[in-house]
C-alpha cells in the first residue's frame, strides 16, 4: 500500500515538474509574442535621397511693367476728359483738355494792348517829323525818345503774347507721352487738380509683372532670372503664362501691403520671414491688359542629394531636432526592437518632408506609433 | 514509565515544530509576497513608511510580516515570466549548466566511487585523501589557478568553464564512496563467482543498490549548482549566458514584488526535485553518513 502511495506521489511530482517545465518552455517560446502585444506598434520608413521640392500656390494681379503719372501742367480747370481707365492710347493722343478761357482772355487783352501801342506809334512818328521840320532840337529829342520807348513796349508786348500763346498750346491739353494703357483717371470735369496726377498711364512696352509674397524657404530656392511657367489666369483656366523672376526682396515681417490686391496667400510657412517676389511676364500674350488675377504655382527643388524624411517623423525639443529610429538588439530570445533617438540637423523643409543631415541613409525611421514612445522603449512592427 | 515519556515527546515535538515553522517562514513569506501587488509589498516593508509611522506616534516601527495578501494577484509572475525576457533566458541558462554537471558528475563520481569502495589498488586511500582535500578547499582558494587554466584552455565566457570543473567535482565521489562502502562485499563476490566482471558488477549490482545515494547526490548537486554565484560571475562575463542565480542581484529596490516572484520560481525546481526524490534522498543521506 505504501509502495503504491509512494509511486503515486512520484507520478504526481513528475506530472507537476513536467508541467512546470512545459509552462516555462511555452512562455519562453511564446514570450516574444506575448510581450509584443503590450508594446506600441510602429510604422517605419527609410529616408529617401533626392531633391526637396517646394510647392507654393498664391494669387496676384497683373500689373504693367512701368507706369507714368501725368499731372495737370497748368493747374487749370479740367474742361473735358477724353479717356477712361483701361483705354489703350497712342503716343501724342489727347487725354484731357483744360479750360484755357482765362489764358485766352489774357491773350486778347495783351493783343489789344499791342494794337493800341501800334496805333500810338504813328502819332509818335508824326511828332518826330514835325520836330525835324520845325528844327526844334528839344522837341526833336523828346519825340524821338518817345518813339523809341513805344517800339520797345511793342516788342515786350509781342513777347508776352507769344508766351501766352505757347502756354495755351502746352497746357490746354494733356497728351500721352507713349503708347500705353490708362491705368487710372483722377481728373474730373470742371475741377481743379488737387496736386495728384490726373492720369496714370501704363507703359505696355515695358511688359507686365506680378508681385506676390512667398515664404522664406521658397525664396531661398529661387534666384533672379529663374523661369516660372505655372501661372494661369483665374478667370480663364486655359491661358497659361510664363515669366521670369526679376526681383526678390525681404518684406520685413509678414506680408507686404504696398501692392494692394497682390497678396493672397493660400499656403505659406507659419512664422517664416516673407519675401516679395516680382515676376515679369514674358511678352507674347496679347490678351493681357493688366489687372487680371492670376494663380501662381511655384514648384522648385533644392539640392540634388538631400536625405528626406517625412515631416511627421521629425521631433524637436530644447536640444534641437531629432528622429526616432529602430534599433535592433540581439536579445537572448531573438531580436528585440528598441526606440533610438537620433539627433539630426534640419537642412530644409516643405509641408510634408524635411531634409536632414546626420542620419544614416539606411536607418529605419519611426513615422508613427500606436502609443507614446520614448527612447529605449521596446516596440513592435 | 510510558506516561512519563509522553510529556517530553510532546515538548520535543512542539520545539521541533517551532523550529520547523521558523525555517519555513521565509519560504512561506516569499510565496505569499509573490502573490501581492508591489504597492502592498511597499506598504508592508517600506522603510520610509515605517519612519512616517514612527513620526506619527510610532504606532508600528516594524515590517508587517503578512502571509495572506490583501488582494491576490499574479501580476508579479506576469512581470517575471512575460514582460521580462531575462528571467526565462537565465532559467534555461541555469538548466543548461546544471543538468550536464549533475548528469556528468553522477556518472563520473559513481565510477570513481566504485573504484574507491570496491577495488583494491596501491595508494587508494591516499588518493582518496587527496580527493577529500580538494573537496574541503573552498572555491576562493582554487579560484586563481582555476581561472588561469580555464583562460589557457580558451574556455573563458563559455559554459564549459563551469560544466567541466563541475563534472569532475570531488563531492560526488566522496558521497557515493561512503554509500557504496556500506553495500555488503558478499554481493559483488557472489557475482564474481558467477563470472561477472567489474562492469557487470557495477551496472547490475552496485548501481541499483546505490540508487538512494545517487538520488541524494543528484538533489545535493542540483541545489549546489543551481545556487552557484561565484563561478558564473567570474567565468561568464557575457550577461546573456549568465544563470538564474545572478538574476536576483539585478532586481532593484522598486521591484521587490518581482524579486519575490522570481525567488518563488527560482526555488520551484529544487523543491520539486526534492519532493520527487525525498524518500531516496533521506535514505541516501542516512546511509552515506552525510549530514546536511
Amino acid at each position: 500500500m505504501d509502495e503504491e502511495k509512494y509511486r503515486s506521489r512520484k507520478r504526481k511530482m513528475r506530472w507537476i515538474a513536467g508541467s512546470f517545465v512545459v509552462l516555462l518552455a511555452v512562455l519562453t517560446l511564446g514570450g516574444n509574442t506575448l510581450r509584443a502585444l503590450s508594446m506600441p506598434k510602429i510604422v517605419t520608413a527609410l529616408p529617401t535621397a533626392g531633391p526637396l521640392e517646394h510647392t507654393y500656390e498664391g494669387s496676384a494681379t497683373i500689373r504693367p511693367g512701368a507706369e507714368r503719372e501725368l499731372t495737370n501742367p497748368g493747374g487749370w480747370k479740367v474742361a473735358q476728359v477724353l479717356v477712361k481707365q483701361g483705354d489703350a492710347v497712342r503716343k501724342g493722343q489727347t487725354l484731357v483738355r483744360y479750360d484755357d478761357s482765362e489764358a485766352a482772355q489774357a491773350l486778347a487783352d495783351q493783343q489789344s494792348t499791342l494794337k493800341k501801342l501800334t496805333l500810338s506809334l504813328e502819332q509818335l512818328q508824326y511828332n518826330v517829323i514835325q520836330a525835324i521840320k520845325e528844327d526844334d532840337a528839344a522837341a526833336k529829342l523828346t519825340a524821338t525818345a518817345a518813339l523809341e520807348t513805344a517800339k520797345l513796349e511793342i516788342d515786350d508786348q509781342k513777347r508776352h503774347i507769344q508766351t501766352l500763346q505757347a502756354d495755351i498750346a502746352a497746357n490746354g491739353e494733356l497728351r500721352a507721352p507713349f503708347d500705353g494703357v490708362v491705368a487710372d483717371v483722377s481728373a474730373e470735369k470742371g475741377a481743379v487738380s488737387s496736386g495728384g496726377p490726373d492720369i496714370r498711364l501704363s507703359d505696355i512696352a515695358r511688359g507686365y509683372r506680378i508681385r506676390l509674397p512667398i515664404p522664406g524657404d521658397l525664396a531661398s530656392t529661387l534666384s533672379l532670372g529663374d523661369k516660372l511657367d505655372q501661372i494661369s489666369l483665374i478667370d480663364d483656366d486655359g491661358v497659361w503664362l510664363s515669366g521670369t523672376v526679376t526681383d526678390i526682396e525681404e518684406s520685413g515681417d509678414g506680408l507686404e501691403n504696398g501692392d494692394a490686391g497682390d497678396d493672397e496667400v493660400t499656403s505659406a510657412g507659419d512664422a517664416m520671414p516673407m519675401y516679395n517676389l516680382t515676376i515679369t511676364l514674358n511678352k507674347g500674350v496679347a490678351a493681357i491688359k493688366g489687372g487680371e488675377r492670376v494663380k501662381v504655382s511655384i514648384r522648385t527643388s533644392k539640392g540634388g542629394d538631400l536625405l528626406l524624411v517625412p515631416s511627421k517623423a521629425v521631433h524637436q525639443d530644447a536640444r534641437g531636432a531629432f528622429v526616432y529610429t529602430v534599433g535592433a538588439k540581439q536579445g537572448p530570445l531573438g531580436n528585440a526592437y528598441y526606440v533610438v533617438e537620433n539627433p539630426v540637423n534640419i537642412v530644409d523643409s516643405n509641408d510634408y518632408a524635411i531634409a536632414v543631415s546626420g542620419l544614416f541613409d539606411q536607418a529605419e525611421i519611426i513615422v508613427d506609433s500606436t502609443d507614446f514612445i520614448l527612447p529605449g522603449m521596446r516596440v513592435r512592427y | 514509565m510510558r506516561s512519563s515519556g509522553v510529556v517530553p515527546k510532546t515538548a520535543a515535538t512542539l520545539a521541533l515544530g517551532i523550529v520547523a515553522a521558523a525555517m519555513l517562514l521565509p519560504i512561506a513569506l516569499t510565496v505569499a509576497n509573490s502573490l501581492m501587488s508591489e504597492l502592498e509589498i511597499g506598504r508592508n516593508y517600506d522603510l520610509l513608511d515605517r519612519m512616517v509611522d514612527t513620526a506619527h506616534g510610532g504606532a508600528d516601527a516594524f515590517a508587517h510580516l503578512k502571509v495572506l495578501p490583501d488582494w491576490l494577484t499574479f501580476e508579479q509572475f506576469a512581470q517575471v515570466l512575460i514582460r521580462s525576457p531575462h528571467f526565462l533566458s537565465m532559467f534555461w541558462n541555469s538548466a543548461a549548466l546544471v543538468v550536464p554537471i549533475v548528469a556528468g558528475q553522477t556518472v563520473v563520481a559513481s565510477l570513481a566511487a566504485y573504484a574507491f569502495a570496491k577495488l583494491r589498488f596501491i595508494g587508494r586511500d591516499k588518493l582518496f585523501m587527496v580527493y577529500l582535500m580538494t573537496m574541503l578547499m573552498p572555491f576562493q582558494v582554487t579560484l586563481v589557478p582555476n581561472y588561469m587554466v580555464i583562460d589557457r584552455l580558451g574556455l573563458m565566457n563559455h559554459a564549459s568553464a563551469i560544466i567541466l570543473p563541475g563534472i569532475f567535482g570531488a563531492f560526488g565521489v566522496f558521497m557515493l564512496r561512503q554509500f557504496m562502502a556500506h553495500i555488503p562485499r558478499g554481493y559483488a563476490e557472489a557475482a564474481k563467482m558467477d563470472g561477472a566482471g567489474h562492469l557487470t558488477i557495477f551496472a547490475r549490482i552496485v548501481l541499483p543498490l546505490a540508487k538512494p545515494g545517487l538520488s541524494a547526490l543528484t538533489v545535493l548537486l542540483f541545489v549546489d549548482y543551481w545556487n552557484m554565484i561565484e563561478q558564473p560571475l567570474i567565468f561568464l562575463q557575457d550577461a546573456v549566458k549568465q544563470p538564474l542565480s545572478l538574476y536576483l542581484a539585478q532586481i532593484n529596490q522598486h521591484e521587490r514584488g518581482v524579486g519575490f516572484a522570481a525567488s518563488a520560481l527560482y526555488m520551484a525546481p529544487m523543491v520539486l526535485l526534492f519532493l520527487y526524490a525525498e524518500s531516496d534522498f533521506v535514505e541516501g543521506i542516512q546511509l552515506s553518513g552525510i549530514k546536511g
